[in-house]
């Protein structure tokens, strides 16, 4: 991964975010929803039972919790591990050429290369990878989110103001009135369309968010304490196998 | 389903939806389908039937609100002028409409219980 990346990588960014912006009109016919659902039932073979049973929330709670997630703070700190992993690399370059001046050989400069290749290999190739994979999968996750957001806002788009939401918002109260009576499975129809139009909605990304892994990244080797190395107690970090 | 669910409060953790859940409500949403049915039976069978102060109109109106027939006595058009008597019409009207109200809510409390949503 590190060799598909330039040292001064970062995170693209995000697609902007029209949450927010509908947040309160879409959570409120959402919740209408989850309301009608728990007070008025389910028709029988609709499609929302599907996707109940894959999702196992109401629509209007998943749609709460998507909304109170806000992936910025995750990219951000993908950005910020991206500059580390620059900074890295700016720093690891002379370690890595560190040797390449000494003028002495035989058993001492071998001595000094084994023990030192595997420190400039963590600090030149494996902690930038790591670094690397770090910032990727973060940056993959905050887009992961953010297009969860979008699919919620396409969703209000094309459903905010259709047929079913207009039947979920000029109910009669839930009184328990005769009225209440008549409209009732008017609207658990209503609401079951909204539900499964909404699953409908955020599957995919869903689905893609199912397969986010984070990218292979080579381990660290452990930090040494001075004890258990070879004659130098010059530093705590020590790389590579005794 | 309904009976628990509806009246969480606001604040508790939204529960996780299971095929127990799912069951309840798809009889739940039958059941109600049921009572719906029944309710529009019964109000299409009930007339209510005002008449006014004077007796001279009387106004037929069903538990679902449909007017079925407006009755005027012949004695109506003579004493009353047209205006008076269209007052007297529309007085009538009124009342029958809120008597089918009540006359709809008393059919299905009587057929239903109180709250049919379990609430």
């Amino acid at each position: 991964m590190t060799h598909d990346h330039p040292a001064d990588w970062r995170p693209g960014p995000l697609p902007t975010d029209h949450l927010a912006a509908v947040a309160e009109p879409l959570l409120d016919l959402l919740s209408r929803t989850d309301r009608a659902l728990q007070r008025y039932g389910v028709p029988p073979d609709h499609a929302a039972s599907a996707g109940l049973r894959e999702f196992r929330l109401l629509p209007g709670a998943l749609a709460a919790s998507i909304t109170a997630t806000d992936p910025v703070p995750l990219w951000q700190q993908a950005v910020a591990t991206a500059r580390r992993r620059s900074a890295v690399l700016a720093v690891a370059e002379p370690v890595r050429t560190d040797d390449a001046g000494l003028q002495w050989s035989g058993a001492g400069r071998r001595a000094y290369r084994a023990a030192w290749a595997p420190v400039a290999t963590a600090l030149g190739t494996d902690l930038p990878a790591q670094l690397l994979a770090t910032a990727d999968y973060g940056d993959r996750l905050a887009r992961w989110y953010a297009a969860l957001r979008s699919a919620l806002v396409r969703f209000f788009l094309r459903y905010g103001t259709g047929p079913a939401a207009v039947t979920l918002r000029t109910g009669p109260p839930g009184d328990a009135t005769a009225d209440e009576l008549r409209y009732a499975t008017g609207a658990a129809t209503a609401a079951a369309d909204l539900a499964a139009a909404c699953y409908d909605a955020l599957r995919p990304a869903l689905t893609a968010g199912r397969r986010l892994r984070p990218g292979p990244a080579p381990t660290l080797p452990a930090a040494r304490t001075p004890d258990h190395d070879t004659g130098t107690d010059s530093g705590a970090f020590h790389a590579g196998h005794d | 389903m309904p009976a628990t669910t509806d009246h969480e409060p606001a604040t508790t953790e939204p529960r996780e939806i299971d095929e127990a859940w799912i069951e309840q409500a798809i009889t739940h949403y039958q059941a109600l389908e049921r009572r719906q049915r029944d309710l529009a039976d019964q109000l299409a069978r009930a007339d209510v039937t005002i008449r006014s102060g004077d007796g001279l109109v009387e106004v037929v109106v069903g538990a679902d609100g449909a007017f079925h027939d407006v009755r005027i006595a012949d004695a109506a058009l003579r004493t009353l002028s047209a205006r008076d008597l269209s007052r007297t019409v529309l007085a009538a009207c009124q009342q029958a409409r809120t008597a089918a109200d009540w006359a709809r809510q008393k059919l299905s409390e009587q057929a239903f219980g109180v709250d049919p949503f379990g609430g």
